[in-house]
């Protein structure tokens, strides 16, 4: 699924965000992606879905890869992943059901095909019943679970989440690390980016841990402290 | 594409006119008068050279050789006439000729003006020139006046009233020409600005057009067909002031029905006008949104 190789990204002269990063994730991975803020988490999943482009090495993601990839085929690059931010990205113009919708509708999808998808989206993440109201109507915790189900929508082979529970309490965090954990039992690649400890702990997944964009541990059955590292 | 997705898009750019409130009403009045002053100019050109061109051409410079210049002379002044730029015929009009012409005249007229000369002719040649277009007279004149034709003495310019409506259509050429592009420019960059209000706005739905995966042309397609809704909407405007003022003018000529605008064919008819002025306002309202989306639309 997803191919790093001795990957750097310099967003200025000298300061490299990734330094000589290699990853690979299998198919129906659950990865955590974790370290300090400024670590390069957000770029290494920024390479993932194409928003930034590696200054050195190589990414592969679902097949494609980015750095070769034409402008013109980003979009059909993207359409096999879903993406979520610490910032959900709702319309607020838009009920919950058009928001969903809205990932369907800008790529072509017809009516009938909308109609049936967006409730199915929606009850992987138990929103269907606030599907009319308006993101400003919902806790956090809903419109993050809102902003999943709309990544959902295209079916995505690929979902990528950059510190979902960011702005959320520890409690609504782990429901959304159910939901994360519950899309990804139906075959989803999962990465997740995180600082939080209760998330990464809750069930030990497999771990990558950043520090100045470099990996400095890959765990199978990770927590978020290292095990040979006990906390003082 | 399906008719959904265009239905999308066609509501997408009406909202954002809406939304854009007083921008979108500058972007309209500064089409509209950027196209009134174009349209007008041009159609005001476009009938002075009607009513220029439906003129009966006549000889309309005519030079008189020195009484003293021989027959050699008067040719050699013919073939250097003939050889100005903007010259379509030369013709001598011989001495002798003129002396017969005025013969004739007195027996008409029963005078006895060439029997009063007692067998001298005080007449000179003359060379009559006609110019290929009346808006060069002035210029092919002023030449032959010049040191370059010693042997000529006197040039009279017979089509001084045409001549000077053919500058004033180039007067408005000129002005018109120059205060259409600066509305233009003006125009460009109401326009741009409103659609960089527009792009500000969306800003949000844009993002997540982009990471969801729409194509570039379906994120631009709105932005397009706004920028075409103000061009053409303004361009439409401003054709119906052209043709109101047009129309308003031509009750006023049409109480002077004189012989010299008998002959000048009709304009062409209001619908070209209309299709010629609202296919260049839509031309400008595509080009200008194309460049704002380029400059101020990130890439994916
Ligand atoms: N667009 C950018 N331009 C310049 N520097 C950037 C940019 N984005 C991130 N950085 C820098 O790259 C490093 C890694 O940032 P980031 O990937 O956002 O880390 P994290 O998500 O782990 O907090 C930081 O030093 C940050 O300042
Ligand atoms: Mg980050």
């Amino acid at each position: 699924m997803i191919d790093l190789h001795n990957v750097s990204v310099e967003y200025d002269e000298g300061h490299s965000a990734l330094r000589g990063v290699s990853l690979h994730v299998e198919d129906g991975e659950f990865v955590f992606i974790i370290g300090a803020t400024g670590a390069g988490k957000s770029t290494l999943l920024k390479l993932l879905y194409r928003e930034e482009t590696p200054t050195q090495g190589r990414v592969v993601v679902n097949g494609s890869d980015v750095a070769a990839m034409r402008p013109g085929d980003v979009p059909r690059f993207r359409r096999r992943m879903g993406v979520v931010f610490q910032d959900f990205g709702l319309l607020p113009g838009l009920t919950v059901f058009e928001n969903v919708a809205f990932a369907l509708r800008v790529t072509g999808a017809r009516r009938r095909a909308i109609r049936a998808r967006v409730p199915e989206c929606l009850e992987t993440v138990g929103l269907m019943a606030r599907c009319d109201a308006f993101p400003g109507q919902l806790s956090g915790g809903e419109q993050q679970r809102v902003a999943i189900a709309r990544a959902l929508a295209n079916h995505p082979a690929l979902l990528v989440a950059d510190e979902p529970t960011g702005n959320l309490d520890p409690a609504t965090s782990l429901g959304i690390a159910e939901v994360l954990y519950r899309i990804n039992e139906a075959g989803t690649t999962v990465v997740v980016s995180t600082h939080d400890h209760a998330m990464v702990d809750n069930q030990p997944r497999r771990v990558v841990e950043l520090a100045a964009g470099e990996v400095i541990r890959d765990e199978a059955q990770g927590t978020y402290q290292p095990a040979a590292r006990p906390e003082a | 594409m399906s008719f959904s997705a265009f239905a999308f898009l066609v509501d997408d750019a009406a909202k954002s006119i809406r939304r854009n409130g007083l921008m979108s009403i500058a972007a309209l009045t500064t089409v509209t008068v950027a196209m009134a002053v174009l349209g007008g100019s041009l159609f005001t050109i476009y009938r002075l050279k009607q009513f220029a061109d439906s003129q009966p051409r006549r000889f309309e410079i005519l030079a008189f050789v020195e009484p003293k210049a021989d027959a050699a002379a008067v040719e050699s002044v013919r073939d250097r006439a003939t050889r100005i730029p903007g010259v379509a015929a030369v013709r001598v009009y011989t001495k002798d000729q003129a002396l017969r012409d005025l013969q004739a005249e007195d027996r008409r007229q029963h005078t006895e003006i060439v029997a009063s000369l007692e067998g001298i002719n005080p007449l000179p040649d003359r060379i009559d020139v006609r110019v290929s277009d009346p808006a060069v007279t002035v210029r092919v004149a002023n030449e032959l006046r010049s040191p370059r034709f010693p042997e000529i003495e006197q040039v009279r310019d017979e089509n001084d009233a045409l001549s000077k409506l053919i500058a004033l259509s180039n007067v408005i050429r000129n002005v018109g020409g120059a205060v259409a592009v600066l509305l233009f420019i003006a125009t460009a960059f109401v326009i741009q600005n409103t659609i960089r209000l527009t792009i500000y706005a969306r800003r949000r739905e844009i993002r997540v057009m982009q990471l969801v995966g729409a194509t570039s042309a379906f994120i631009r397609l709105p932005f397009l067909l706004e920028g075409t809704f103000y061009g053409a909407a303004g361009a439409t405007a401003a054709a119906c002031l052209v043709l109101f003022v047009v129309s308003q003018v031509s009750i006023y000529v049409r109480q002077f029905q004189t012989p010299l605008t008998q002959g000048v064919p009709p304009a062409v008819s209001s619908g070209v006008i209309v299709v010629m002025m609202v296919t260049t306002g839509a031309a400008v309202g595509i080009a200008t949104s194309v460049i704002s989306l380029r400059r101020f639309l990130r890439k994916v």
